[in-house]
């Protein structure tokens, strides 16, 4: 008996060992080279929490890279790189385990806009039933990526929140989706109110499908699937 | 004969959509009271406990810890108040004066020392939010550890250390209050 | 230690005093639920979800005695590490470029970006694609109209970024989504590359 437990020390003692031995976090060398080290010991460990939770690595790098070359100082991009972390662990949480990186780091960019976790669920839904009706792989990066755009612009996030929605369960397509934030957009440059032109075009974009006129085009917004 | 939570959730998944409001009713007042110290907010709280409600409900299928619903509804709760935070430390920094709180009397029934509430209010905000969160499930929802474990999947160690941390705290904001 | 166990009393019962309700939250939260669909079809939507081969692949808790667990994980780390020593095989490398680089096997695009800033001096395009490092990809000033270019091959997927302009102006594209301005306070623009040759 007392071998046994001799033994079953000896078998924890290797498994702790081996596991230190191959789970040491590995500190990405671009963080190294460019953060402080006091910054890099925390930011290396948010990065290693999502290796471990097999969330994306890539944007908290980013991220911490973005706060170096803006001069931020340790303790914000420390402040950014979690939250970042936070609302992707909410995003996957909310879109399920499947959800590929550009959708997450999309939903992480909503939920710090003001985007209310219901309401990405219900996208996340939509989607999904979109997606079952066109045999299409089901995504939300564009849906979501016009929402943070349309909130960025000045429109409330709860109104944009159910504009996009009401959308993507028509079943607008991206392209429509996209030309419908091009609208918008040049709208609000032309002076009219955030709410009332994201309004007026989704009206638009809902009864006719694609948005009623052309807009001017500048500068790279996206290579449509 | 009041029906165990269990019976009502089985109502509920068999068609009588009327049974959760006895779960609603049994849960509202400890989930307010909750959200509304962790969260500062009687406005956010009220929100967050509805969205908690209804996504108890939508998920009800899912619920699979028999017995333990108040618990269940309880992680969810958590959740919903962990994500509403960081929205509103982002508009709290960006927006709102250093030091600007709701008055106490949005918060707190009239009964008691309205001094010691104003005082307690604020010292609680200025606590991180998951030692409030560990310092109010511990004290004031009286759950065991181990159900809070279960609650806010954070390892007990953890939890006692928030708490411990969270009262020491407390302590001492409201000391240095005295004080000065 | 009484001392401090009165004083937790007291802040205890301060907590516990309910929050005044006008008893209009409840009746809020049945009029939601009344309107959501019932939860039964989220069971049978699990059951058809559960059939064939996706039970495989919905996440579920697995009871299991720990000290049977430690002696698995040893045992398996053991494997582990006994393979680790032992010599490896002859097969090629995988794919291998120029240098010893690794050949990365998803399509980059080649992506023009465009700025009009007629009184800049340098303007360079900062994103997650080159670690936000300004030095690294600088426009190309094209004739006397301001107009900047650069084309940047591209990973599928969605970037974020921005123009810098002399140095120390963060501007967004016009004409492409943006980003709230982020946790440091300067706007930024997604491009959402697809994975389509």
């Amino acid at each position: 008996m007392r071998m046994l437990f001799t033994a079953a020390k000896l078998l924890i003692a290797i498994t702790l060992l081996a596991e230190v031995a191959v789970a040491s976090p590995e500190v990405d060398a671009r963080l190294a080279e460019r953060l402080a080290p006091e910054t890099l010991g925390r930011v290396a460990v948010l990065v290693d929490s999502a290796r471990r939770e097999t969330l994306p690595t890539e944007p908290l790098i980013q991220k911490a890279l973005e706060g170096v070359t803006k001069g931020a100082d340790g303790e914000r991009i420390a402040w950014a790189v979690h939250s970042l972390l936070d609302r992707l662990r909410l995003a996957r949480e909310i879109l399920g385990p499947a959800a590929p990186a550009p959708e997450l780091t999309a939903a992480a960019s909503a939920l710090y806009a003001g985007v209310d976790t219901t309401i990405l669920g219900q996208l996340h839904d939509a989607t999904l039933r979109a997606a079952a009706d066109t045999s299409s792989a089901p995504t939300l990066t564009v849906e979501l990526v016009v929402l943070s755009d349309l909130i960025a612009r000045g429109v409330p996030p709860a109104s944009a929140s159910e504009l996009v929605l009401s959308l993507t369960s028509a079943g607008v397509a991206d392209a429509t989706l996209l030309e419908f934030r091009r609208s918008v957009e040049y709208d609000i440059g032309r002076g009219r109110p955030p709410l009332e032109a994201a309004e007026s075009w989704t009206r638009g974009a809902l009864s006719r499908g694609p948005a009623p006129q052309a807009v001017p085009s500048s500068g790279p917004d996206r290579k449509i699937r | 004969m009041p029906i165990s939570d269990d019976d009502a959730i089985r109502d509920v998944l068999a068609g009588n959509c009327a049974a959760f409001a006895g779960l609603v009713n049994a849960y509202y007042a400890s989930c307010l009271r909750l959200a509304v110290h962790l969260l500062g907010s009687r406005e956010d709280a009220e929100e967050v406990v509805q969205d908690t409600f209804v996504r108890a409900y939508r998920g009800l299928a899912n619920y699979d810890h028999r017995g333990h619903f108040h618990a269940w509804l309880s992680s969810i709760l958590i959740n919903r108040c962990r994500t509403r935070a960081v929205r509103l430390s982002r508009t709290r920094t960006m927006f709102r004066p250093e030091g600007q709180l709701p008055a106490s009397d949005e918060t707190a029934a009239s009964a008691g020392d309205p001094v010691l509430r104003r005082r307690l209010h604020e010292a609680l905000q200025k606590l991180p939010h998951r030692q409030r969160e560990a310092f109010l499930l511990k004290h004031v929802e009286g759950w065991s550890y181990s159900e809070m474990k279960r609650i806010t999947r954070t390892e007990i160690s953890a939890l006692k250390m928030r708490v411990k941390r969270a009262r020491a705290e407390l302590r001492r904001l409201l000391g240095e209050q005295d004080d000065g | 230690m009484a001392r401090r166990n009165r004083w937790l009393e007291r802040v205890v019962a301060e907590l516990r005093a309910p929050v005044p309700d006008d008893g209009e939250g409840p009746r809020r939260i049945m009029d939601a639920v009344r309107r959501l669909p019932p939860p039964e079809t989220r069971i049978q939507k699990r059951r058809a979800a559960d059939s064939g081969w996706r039970w495989w692949l919905r996440p579920r808790p697995i009871m299991v005695r720990p000290a049977v667990a430690v002696l698995w994980v040893a045992l398996t780390m053991a494997v582990v590490l006994v393979g680790s020593l032992l010599p490896r095989g002859t097969a090629p490398p995988e794919s291998v470029g120029v240098g010893g680089v690794p050949v990365v096997d998803f399509a980059l695009q080649s992506m023009p970006f465009v700025f009009v800033d007629e009184s800049a001096t340098e303007v360079s395009l900062v994103g997650d694609f080159n670690d936000w490092d300004p030095t690294a990809t600088l426009m190309v000033r094209q004739g006397a109209d301001g107009i900047w270019v650069v084309v940047v091959p591209l990973p599928p997927g969605r970037h974020v970024y921005s123009f810098v302009v002399d140095g120390k102006t963060w501007l967004p594209a016009d004409g492409a989504p943006r980003v709230p301005a982020d946790e440091f306070g300067t706007p930024g623009s997604v491009i959402l590359v697809d994975d389509e040759a």
